[in-house]
């Protein structure tokens, strides 16, 4: 029996502002073994983002977690103080790297800087401190293949894939078991983009972390790395497969609409294919349908459809659970 | 794909209802409103009191500033009546009824004013707008202009220009007021512009042919209008409180009956001392600071409400 | 060969800023190109490698340091503003930095027969069926503010506002990279039956600008690869992809993700 690291159930996160109410997650349960490579995809807006922040257990202004629980480690994040999350959670077991956090390097401090203002948790004002974390990240940030100078430099020296890899390097500063990146590729260039996902590989690789949540609207990056996929769509989990099943052989429409709307280069053909988007947009989340949120895109939809949001169903050829009520008879 | 489902899809693309530009409007009152209603309570009594005040200065009693109540140029300290319901803010030295004088004091200052601010926004958003689009020497000379303007020691000059001219025309003033409280303005203007100007719907614009001029006046002008407006408030206030300082030192203009040149003969005409006749120099200092107050309190509730834009 | 449409010869665009215009930033170097009628040529790059330069070039939003560019045999700079952007029309990246958010989407319809084409009477017929072309109804989009809708949507809109000028010559920056993937293969889709021909307009060429190789093999005829302003390779899709010679190129290539191949990672 593998071991779970993260465990998720029925999770709810809302939106609450003048805007209404955005059910941006809304029931999701998902687990998560040890030593997996975890993919989250789906289109924007549905709900990746706010997934990663109610999993941080500190959600940002405007999302509430509004039912269900988060286990890390058996630890209950929702159950427990916040000071607890901040000193025993963050960090020590979850590293979390932000969507954009590149960009949250100050530009008029060095690296070093940010480091020390970012450890102060941990190492507080004493030199001696100091120096032993500096010294640490050091050895971290070369096992990463950056090199000693950089925490000298400041943001504007480094390239868009050195911070990067600079914000990785210094959220798996202390072994987390866990390390959740969002979006980290989407802004860089596809050498760059290569480089840190061989950053990533190498911290698993060599143990400082475990398991990795990666999310990303690219299927095709996430196919590099990932073992294990979950796509989302308007705030659910539709599927969840292994990376394999779900580029070869998706179960849900959703995920093989998605599949077959993404312009892949295909390094050994040509793209002869014709691909077809998806027609309509995603539902409004401040008022999300009753039945299943894919029903008025759907091309093979059933009546109850509508009515009825699908449980997850054990797919018909591959037996992964797909919430879709067209597998629903194998279940029985 | 069927007819029924694309019907579907069409509903649930339902992509919110058509709106007028009324209805836009009315939702944003309604979203100033909701947060700022202390404020634009405020904002209504201000108008409604300048309404009635500039009302009264039409009609009589009120309408003549200058009709003397008692004549007697012998001793003129005879004439500080003080408060009493025949007039409720006495006389003053020459047996004028000060409130009169005070109503008409407010309107010319806020006139004074309002004519100050346009000619500045007027000078800022051409500045502003017509450099980055004009571009090359038109840039250059305008920011140049702007610079010199920002840094020209300002109230210096307006005591030298006030010493060497002897006269005090209301024009020269205003003009004065007006050459050197812009630059701000068109500096944050210019910046605001400058971004405007990299957004592709310029571009798109220029694929339809049209001229630089018309792409700054029509496309990006509307966008800056909410801040001219904040500008155009501030040197409002600005203005009237720059011509209180210029006329109660003396150098100001003697044709309109201001606030400032009231506060002047406050001074001039010992007023506050010797005659201590606190009803003569007290209401219209309690003017002054309420307008300026108010016209501050407006501009800020304004600026919040414009930030909450989304775009 | 087909007709030269568009003809790039020694483009290069120099960036003057910093003090006294003294700091210099290359943004094209010396860029020599031929775009023929009827094709779809793709720009591939990564960041700031001047794909974008070149497309403000040619819709003349720039001026080019050194080098020209010749519409159908003549130097752009010399065809009257009117008659060349009848023929060559652009969309960007951003669609929703591509509307005045003062005005509604009619503002921008409309702006287009302001001039160039004044000559059109039946304007709302003109309109409808270059929104049906790009698949939008005429009564979804008049009348609405730009963020009343969504982006694919607004993109499309763009499009059809291009297509009002039965341009010959389409730029395309970046169309898709802000675009969810569901609605962005439908527009790659509507390129290319912009470039076969549509009940409104005849054949378009195409200059698509993007940075994902992936997109630029589905859709384009040809490819040009560029590298800091330079191009480093040039020749049809299948030839360049498949059996790519610069080393940038292959390089390139490899860092690609693909669905239908997974890196190989050092093991240490």
């Amino acid at each position: 029996m593998t071991e779970q690291v993260i465990k998720i159930e029925d999770l709810k996160g809302y939106y609450r502002g003048s805007f209404g109410v955005v059910h941006a997650v809304d029931g999701v349960s998902l687990s998560v073994n040890k030593g997996d490579i975890m993919g989250i995809a789906g289109e924007s807006g549905c709900g990746k983002t706010s997934l990663a922040e109610l999993i941080t257990g500190r959600p940002i202004q405007l999302l509430h977690h509004e039912g269900g629980q988060v286990y890390i480690n058996d630890l209950s994040i929702y159950e427990v103080d916040e000071e607890v999350i901040r000193k025993e959670i963050l960090c020590k077991v979850l590293g979390y790297v932000p969507q954009a956090s590149l960009n949250s390097l100050n530009p008029v401090k060095r690296i070093r800087a940010f480091i020390l203002d970012a450890m102060r948790e941990r190492v507080g004002t004493k030199a001696k401190n100091k120096q032993k974390v500096l010294d640490r990240v050091v050895e971290h940030f070369k096992k990463l293949g950056l090199e000693e100078s950089v925490i000298d430099k400041y943001p504007h020296e480094l390239s868009g894939g050195m911070k990067q890899r600079v914000v990785v390097g210094i959220s798996s500063l202390w072994n987390p078991l866990i390390l959740l990146v969002d979006e980290p590729t989407s802004a860089l260039d596809v050498t760059t983009q290569q480089l840190l996902i061989e950053t990533l590989m190498h911290l698993k690789k060599t143990g400082i972390v475990e398991t990795i949540l990666f999310i990303s609207h690219d299927i095709p990056t996430l196919a590099q790395i990932c073992s294990v996929c979950i796509i989302m769509y308007a705030g659910k989990i539709v599927e969840q497969a292994s990376m394999d099943d779900i580029i070869n052989n998706p179960q849900h429409p959703y995920t093989k609409m998605l599949i077959n709307s993404i312009a892949c280069f295909n390094p050994d053909g040509s793209a002869e294919t014709r691909l077809e988007g998806i027609p309509g947009r995603p539902p409004d989340l401040k008022n999300p349908p009753k039945g299943c949120r894919f029903y008025p895109r759907c091309p093979s939809r059933l009546e109850k459809c509508k009515e009825n949001y699908p449980p997850f169903f054990t797919s018909r050829t591959n037996s992964n659970p797909v919430a879709c009520w067209l597998h629903e008879e194998v279940s029985h | 794909m069927t007819k029924e489902m694309q019907i579907e899809l069409k509903n649930q693309e339902e992509l919110g209802i058509k709106v007028g530009i009324k209805e836009v409007i009315k939702e944003k009152y309604h979203a100033a409103m909701d947060r700022y209603k202390r404020q634009f309570i405020l904002m209504f009594v201000f108008f409604v009191a300048v309404l009635i005040i500039v009302i009264l200065t039409l009609i009589p009693p009120f309408n003549d500033p200058e009709k003397r109540y008692w004549v007697t140029q012998d001793v003129l300290l005879d004439n500080y009546a003080s408060p009493s319901l025949e007039h409720l803010l006495g006389t003053d030295q020459f047996g004028r009824d000060h409130l009169t004088r005070l109503f008409h004091a407010v309107r010319n200052s806020l006139a004074f004013g309002l004519i100050t601010g346009l000619i500045c926004t007027g000078i800022a958003v051409f500045l502003g707008v017509i450099g980055p689009f004009k571009g090359g020497v038109v840039d250059v000379t305008a920011s140049f202009i702007t610079n010199i303007a920002l840094v020209f020691p300002s109230y210096a000059f307006i005591i030298l220009i006030s010493t060497i001219l002897e006269i005090r025309e209301w024009w020269i003033t205003m003009l004065v007021i007006a050459l050197f409280s812009w630059p701000w303005a068109a500096r944050s203007i210019r910046s605001q512009v400058l971004t405007l100007k990299e957004r592709n719907f310029i571009k798109v614009s220029k694929m339809s042919s049209l001229k630089n001029m018309r792409i700054a006046f029509t496309e990006v002008l509307p966008n800056v209008l909410p801040y001219t407006l904040l500008a155009f408030i501030i040197f409002l206030g600005g203005a009237i409180l720059a011509e209180a300082g210029i006329a109660m030192i003396g150098l100001g203009q003697q044709n309109w009956l201001t606030l400032g040149l009231m506060l002047n003969h406050a001074v001039d005409y010992g007023w506050i001392f010797p005659s201590f006749s606190y009803w003569l120099w007290l209401p219209p200092g309690i003017c002054l600071i309420l307008i300026v107050l108010t016209f501050f309190i407006i501009q800020a509730s304004l600026s919040k409400t414009f930030e909450q834009r989304k775009v | 060969m087909e007709n030269e449409t568009l003809k790039i010869q020694n483009l290069t665009k120099i960036y003057k800023s910093g003090l006294l215009r003294s700091k210099e930033t290359i943004g094209v170097n010396n860029a020599s190109f031929t775009l023929y009628s009827g094709e779809i040529l793709s720009l591939v790059g990564e960041s700031g490698s001047g794909k974008s330069t070149i497309a403000n070039l040619i819709l003349r939003f720039i001026q080019p340091t050194e080098g020209k560019i010749f519409y159908e045999g003549n130097e752009i700079q010399e065809i009257p503003t009117i008659d060349y952007y009848k023929n060559v029309q652009g969309i960007f990246q951003d669609p929703y930095s591509s509307f005045n958010y003062f005005y509604r989407i009619d503002h921008m319809l409309k702006q287009a027969f302001k001039y160039t084409l004044k000559g059109i009477t039946n304007r709302r017929k003109a309109l409808e069926s270059t929104l049906s072309i790009v698949g939008l109804n005429t009564e979804d989009i008049l009348g609405r503010f730009p963020h009343q809708i969504s982006g694919g949507q607004l993109q499309r809109v763009l499009i059809a506002r291009a297509l009002l000028f039965k341009p010959k010559l389409l730029i395309a920056d970046e169309p898709t990279s802000m675009i969810d993937s569901s609605s962005r293969a439908d527009i790659l889709n509507l390129f290319k039956e912009l470039k076969e021909g549509t009940t409104y307009t005849e054949g378009i060429s195409i200059i698509f600008i993007t940075h994902d190789i992936g997109q630029a093999q589905y859709i384009s005829d040809r490819v040009l690869i560029m590298k800091e302003g330079r191009i480093v390779e040039e020749g049809e899709t299948e030839d360049v992809f498949l059996n790519p010679d610069h080393p940038y190129t292959k390089n390139l290539l490899a860092c690609v993700p693909s669905i239908y191949r997974k890196w190989e990672f050092d093991e240490e």
